[in-house]
């Protein structure tokens, strides 16, 4: 990915120029201005932390940037995706959703209206294991999901191909990669890990991976390898019974994915001769 | 807000030439002055540059069009050119009429402001369909020969049939019979129907059963694949069987994730709705008149009524639709058919029965097709914010030869 990215509060962006940037604010006005201070093109993509039902600023502006949009409380706030499907016409858009009870209803909305998806991932309970379950069904067998929905998508693809994936790179929270900054201007790995002040987030992170490693369920864990004890903070006594069947029904179906392809290539073949 | 085009649903006329028992339009003698449509041109325009809405689409209807002078139509289009010209916009234009008027004289305009298309109304049989001094079986013939003189000129035309308990008892087969071999049309829509403006007798027996019509629709694809596929429109089966391959449908108004996001309807006195029949039949539902504001934008933006459609799909979608598989496809379905048949636009459509056959048929037919090269399943896959690259980037599945959407991965379940 290049140069490490700063997930920026937007009143920040000034002690952050030329730098490559996310940036968040859950006003639409304050984050209009302060793309007008920076470079546009080290923008990565905005992020918008409210839901407003006024987008008109958003659609005219922002030279065609990425537009996410989070959802803190899912249940009560998806409704208004309604209101953001015209974005599309002028930025891609995604959807971050934090996994928390009825986050499926705006999952299943946002891909309704076209929006890709990033699930907000946290440890889940076994409710919340039901329901994400739930989603990666929708997400795997629903003949008109048309968009992807992350972690889901770059985890299928990497076991379809074979190819290592980094869970925390794709939860956009592998520290060599990005610097979530806070409020108060605090350089941390993630909003996850806010409460927890490092010096060197990339060091905690290995420290904190290397802890997660060497616990039962990690050390015999046959989706580590991807996982990198993602799931083990905040309380890494966690139990990831839930989230091993997750990766399971992924690599299986990747699996099944690969077979089809196969046959489908003899089939070819066969064809042709 | 309107996104980056903009559809606007033209009445130069509310007057029409034919007394068609189910019209939901209640008619006026009103008609459009040249004047007057610069200045609706021109407030349109307004509010596409406060917008940033790059094109426009004008779909051209009353009433009925053509008792307006071919003579008027060719100084409109010269005067909406120059105008979006000006302005650096993009304007194009759709024309939908009765055909009863029509004759060679509208072929010129045809071709040059409306692409040499036309659309057109039939129903298959023709119950309701009537002149004021003539039978459903006069209008007919009128029709037919005037459709088919236009076809010979070269003209396309798309016919939008509205199926009644007639069609449903002489069935598919003679229904696509009709409009393919009989009228000779290779594009043709089927609209359900609803008792829109003034109530009669004939608006009262307008609803169909539900199962009724769904196994029409079904029937009708059967018909359409083994006859008329590659070769015929059938809207707007075609268009899901797409939407279903590869993404690629262009679904009816009445399925869009919200219609107020789409389109307005004007009509000749200026008044300004969501759509022709909100604008002609139900006054209390107008966002206001186009010769009375200086600003079309904020018109939209402060209109009671207009925040109704804005607001129906956050209101119908927690009911029941957000269980549905067919969420994306339908966002809780049409609000004039809702209302004209429930008094209320915030409940779900009374045709989800039907639609839901129709999309269930549609997939399964997509599948099919799709199976005669590849099982379903196989896609393209994209990237999206992964990396922090751009939602749009795509990657390709290496040497996939295979057909599907753009942009999922699916696994056929077990």
């Amino acid at each position: 990915m290049g140069a490490l990215v700063y997930n920026i509060p937007a009143s920040k962006v000034d002690l952050y120029r030329g730098s490559n940037l996310i940036i968040r604010s859950a006003n639409v006005k304050e984050l209009t201005l302060s793309l007008a201070r920076c470079d546009p093109t080290r923008v990565r993509f905005i992020q918008l932390l409210s839901t407003p039902a006024d987008t008109s600023a958003l659609e005219s502006s922002f030279y065609s940037l990425p537009v996410d949009i989070h959802l803190k409380d899912p249940a009560n706030e998806y409704l208004k995706l309604y209101d953001y499907a015209n974005l599309l016409d002028s930025h891609p858009i995604r959807v971050s959703i934090e996994v928390a009870p009825g986050f499926g209803k705006a999952v299943k909305l946002a891909v309704s209206l076209n929006f890709s998806v990033k699930l907000e991932m946290d440890q889940p309970g076994p409710e919340l294991i039901a329901e994400l379950e739930s989603v990666l069904d929708l997400y795997l067998h629903l003949g008109n999901v048309r968009q992807p929905i992350e972690f889901f998508h770059s985890l299928l693809l990497s076991y379809f191909r074979n190819e290592p994936a980094s869970l925390w790179q794709i939860e956009e929270e592998d520290p060599s990669q990005i610097c979530y900054v806070t409020e108060d201007g605090e350089e941390t790995i993630s909003k996850r890990f806010v409460d927890q002040k490092q010096q060197q987030p990339i060091r905690y992170a290995e420290i904190f991976q290397r802890q997660a490693s060497s616990s039962s369920e990690c050390s015999s864990c046959e989706f580590y390898d991807r996982c990198r004890g993602f799931f083990k903070w905040p309380d890494i006594q966690y139990n990831c019974g839930g989230i091993k069947r997750v990766f399971a029904t992924l690599e299986s179906s990747a699996k099944e994915l690969q077979e089809d392809l196969s046959a489908y290539r003899a089939m070819e073949v066969q064809m042709q001769s | 807000m309107m996104g980056n085009h903009f559809s606007i649903i033209l009445l130069p006329t509310n007057k029409c030439n034919v007394n068609c028992e189910y019209c939901f339009e209640d008619k006026t003698d009103d008609r459009m002055s040249l004047d007057q449509l610069s200045i609706v041109i021109n407030k349109a325009l307004d509010h596409m540059e406060t917008a940033d809405i790059a094109a426009l689409t004008i779909h051209w209807q009353g009433g009925e069009i053509m008792t307006m002078p071919v003579e008027w139509f060719e100084r409109a289009y010269e005067l909406i050119q120059e105008a979006a010209f000006s302005r650096g916009k993009l304007v194009e234009h759709g024309l939908q009429s009765n055909m009863i008027g029509y004759n060679a004289r509208w072929n010129p305009i045809i071709e040059r402001m409306f692409d040499n298309s036309v659309g057109t109304s039939m129903d298959f049989p023709n119950i309701h369909r009537k002149l004021f001094n003539g039978s459903a079986t006069d209008y007919t013939r009128i029709w037919k020969y005037n459709v088919q003189t236009a076809l010979d000129a070269g003209i396309k035309i798309g016919v939008i049939a509205v199926p009644n308990q007639a069609t449903l008892d002489v069935g598919a087969e003679r229904f696509y019979s009709y409009f393919v071999d009989e009228v000779g049309t290779s594009s043709f829509q089927v609209n359900t129907p609803f008792p829109g403006g003034e109530q009669n007798e004939t608006k009262k027996s307008l609803g169909l059963d539900v199962d009724q019509l769904g196994q029409f629709f079904a029937d009708l694809t059967d018909v359409w694949l083994e006859r008329g596929y590659g070769t015929i429109s059938l809207g707007p089966i075609d268009e899901l069987i797409k939407t279903f391959t590869d993404a690629s449908g262009q679904l009816p108004c009445i399925w869009q994730a919200n219609c107020a996001d789409e389109f307005i309807s004007i009509d000749a006195r200026g008044y300004v709705a969501q759509c022709d029949c909100w604008v002609t039949s139900y006054p209390e539902y107008f966002f206001g008149n186009i010769f009375e504001t200086d600003n079309l934008t904020k018109m939209l933006a402060e209109s009671r009524a207009r925040r109704k459609f804005v607001d129906r799909p956050a209101l119908v979608i927690p009911k029941d639709c957000i269980e549905c598989d067919y969420l994306s496809l339908c966002h809780g379905g049409c609000p004039v058919r809702t209302f004209t048949f429930s008094g209320t636009m915030f409940e779900k459509d009374p045709y989800c029965h039907v639609y839901l056959a129709m999309f269930r048929k549609a997939e399964e037919v997509a599948a099919k097709l799709a199976g005669e090269r590849a099982r379903p399943g196989y896609r393209f896959i994209p990237k999206g914010f992964v990396g922090q690259r751009s939602a749009n980037e795509t990657v390709q599945v290496d040497g996939l030869p295979l057909p599907g959407r753009l942009n999922l991965v699916q696994i056929e379940r077990r």
